[in-house]
């Protein structure tokens, strides 16, 4: 009886709410589906914008590709940097960069228009150029931007060859599905410094001595007997550009055996070589080379001359260190620093910096201080 | 509607368990499955800072404007006197903290200002709890100097230190190694 009751089946009520309870299960089930879907998506563009964030970040780290961004036509803002050689001091100036640039690869085409208004990327992080920043009226096919802007950051009053900050800020606007993508913490921060020097011209040597009181090939006649002047001077035979690597080594021969004596106040006693400001006609950086008879000992000092300010002393030779004739000191110049080298040991670094054009500049010491002239000076630039 | 009068009974109700069953374990599949892509997500945004951080960090100490204040900064205590006083004997011992200062004197966003609980939170914004919940990630920059003698630290070799540090909560979420992101940079 209990098997013939079970084989009636369904009634039509049991099969009406069995069908409602399923159709409430599957409408549910597919509003999960959905959200799932759009939940996949939004992480996979998130993917994508984060690998895309990461490529453009790359490209703008990459320092081979920033003489061309520095060259182009389109960017403008950044040719201050083109001018780094120049001695007009405004040319150089930098202090007006500010706003979008475009970015360029290695081998020279545009990656990326960030100077074009429309230019953004679609879901899936390729380039497009329809994107519509009015709220609303985005474009779902190209509903992401990039503001890429680049600023100068000066130092004080100085924005030659300055430092520059780029800042990446993620703007998403244009498909509403995917609306709630976060990509305000996908902005970033890039620092960039030394992005362009120009060519430098070489070889570069020492020309011949500015003075008509020439004796030999680097010495001078005496004005007085037994003391000589040192009013003549050798300059390098091209302006050097601060934005690289340079070298200048250089050692003289000095002497004590002189001709009534040595003294400190003798302004022959000293020779030395500076990093001449040609507009300013000064000499900046400058180490004087002497013998100094209080302490039976070869000496030096340095000197720091900026353009608005008196020229101080800004080191003396260490005490425990002893310098020869034949001791090589050398300049060293690495992005606008000054560093002062003694037998390879960088001793000394100048607060200031050195930011123009400049030449080499070698004044001897009187012919009986310095018998034997300049021994070598050698001038080696080189790219960073 | 065949299927509906099988003689052992009603199946809608365990078809209904069954659709249920399958659809919460395929969301649940795929909550998963995205919350793990979100992490990783995360951590790739999150190692890009820090690579970004770090690529600052030795662009700032290229500038010559940043390195000459970075160097003279009072909190870095006596750097500028080991890197340009040869007189000074550079008796350090141990890491010292290092403060950071670009050419404008700002901070950069590298926010080191010397205090040992500055660090970031998860959108790598600055913070000021670390190690917290809030603020669980620190790069953590030092210099250290090496001498020619122990008693004899005149122009030492000076070196420049980054590693990074997390609190426990963040190490225990997310896979980031800190020997993949220690810096040492050589400013003399």
């Amino acid at each position: 009886m209990i098997r013939k009751r079970s084989n009636s089946g369904l009634t039509i009520v049991e099969s009406l709410v069995g069908l409602a309870l399923l159709s409430i299960v599957m409408s549910s089930s597919l509003a999960i589906m959905k959200d799932i879907y759009l939940w996949q998506k939004r992480v996979e563009i998130s993917l994508d914008y984060s690998s895309l964030r990461t490529q453009v970040m790359n490209q703008i780290g990459d320092y081979r590709s920033w003489p061309n961004n520095v060259l182009s036509t389109d960017n403008l803002q950044l040719a201050c940097f083109k001018n780094q050689n120049s001695l007009n001091a405004t040319d150089r100036n930098c202090s007006t960069l500010s706003g979008p640039i475009n970015i360029y690869d290695y081998s020279n085409q545009k990656a990326y228009d960030f100077q074009n208004n429309n230019f953004g990327f679609s879901l899936t992080g390729d380039p497009c150029f329809t994107f519509n920043p009015l709220a609303g009226s985005g474009d779902p096919n190209c509903p992401l931007k990039i503001n890429l802007t680049a600023k100068s950051i000066c130092a004080d009053t100085d924005c030659s060859n300055p430092l520059i900050k780029i800042t990446g800020q993620l703007i998403y606007n244009g498909n509403n599905d995917y609306s709630n993508i976060r990509v305000s913490n996908m902005d970033f921060t890039i620092y960039k410094s030394n992005i362009y020097c120009p060519t430098q011209t070489t070889p570069i040597f020492l020309n011949a001595f500015s003075t008509a009181s020439l004796v030999g090939a680097n010495q001078i006649v005496s004005s007085v007997v037994g003391k000589n002047t040192s009013s003549g001077y050798a300059e390098s035979s091209e302006i050097l550009i601060p934005c690289r690597w340079v070298s200048i080594k250089f050692n003289n021969d000095l002497t004590s055996a002189v001709t009534g004596g040595v003294s400190l106040a003798d302004v022959e006693n000293a020779s030395s070589v500076c990093l001449y400001d040609t507009n300013l006609g000064q000499c900046v950086f400058k180490v004087d080379y002497f013998y100094d008879s209080a302490t039976s000992n070869y000496s030096y000092k340095l000197n720091y001359h900026p353009p608005s300010g008196a020229n101080t002393v800004v080191a003396l030779k260490p005490s425990w260190l002893n310098v020869s004739s034949t001791s090589q000191m050398e300049f060293q110049i690495v992005n606008n620093l000054v560093k002062f080298c003694v037998d390879g040991q960088c001793l000394h670094y100048f607060e200031g910096k050195l930011d123009f054009p400049f030449k080499v500049r070698f004044q001897p010491s009187g012919k009986d201080y310095s018998p034997g002239g300049i021994n070598a000076i050698n001038i080696i630039p080189s790219d960073l | 509607m065949g299927i509906l009068k099988n003689r052992n009974g009603s199946i809608v109700i365990p078809l209904i368990t069954t659709v249920a069953i399958t659809v919460g374990l395929v969301s649940y599949y795929f909550s998963e499955y995205y919350r793990i892509r979100k992490s990783v997500d995360f951590q790739y945004i999150y190692k890009a800072n820090i690579m970004n951080y770090m690529a600052t960090v030795k662009t700032l100490i290229r500038s010559q404007p940043a390195f000459i204040k970075t160097m003279k900064s009072t909190k870095n205590g006596n750097l500028w006197s080991c890197l340009n006083d040869p007189e000074f004997n550079c008796l350090v011992s141990g890491a010292q903290p290092l403060s950071i200062v670009a050419d404008d004197g700002s901070d950069a966003n590298l926010f080191h200002d010397g205090s040992s609980s500055s660090g970031f939170d998860y959108d790598f914004n600055k913070c000021n709890s670390f190690p917290s919940i809030g603020c669980p990630f620190r790069y953590e920059l030092s210099w250290t100097v090496e001498c020619s003698t122990p008693s004899n630290c005149r122009v030492p070799g000076i070196l420049i230190s980054g590693i990074v540090k997390f609190d426990s909560s963040f190490s225990k979420k997310y896979i980031i190694n800190p020997e993949n992101y220690k810096m040492m940079v050589r400013i003399r």
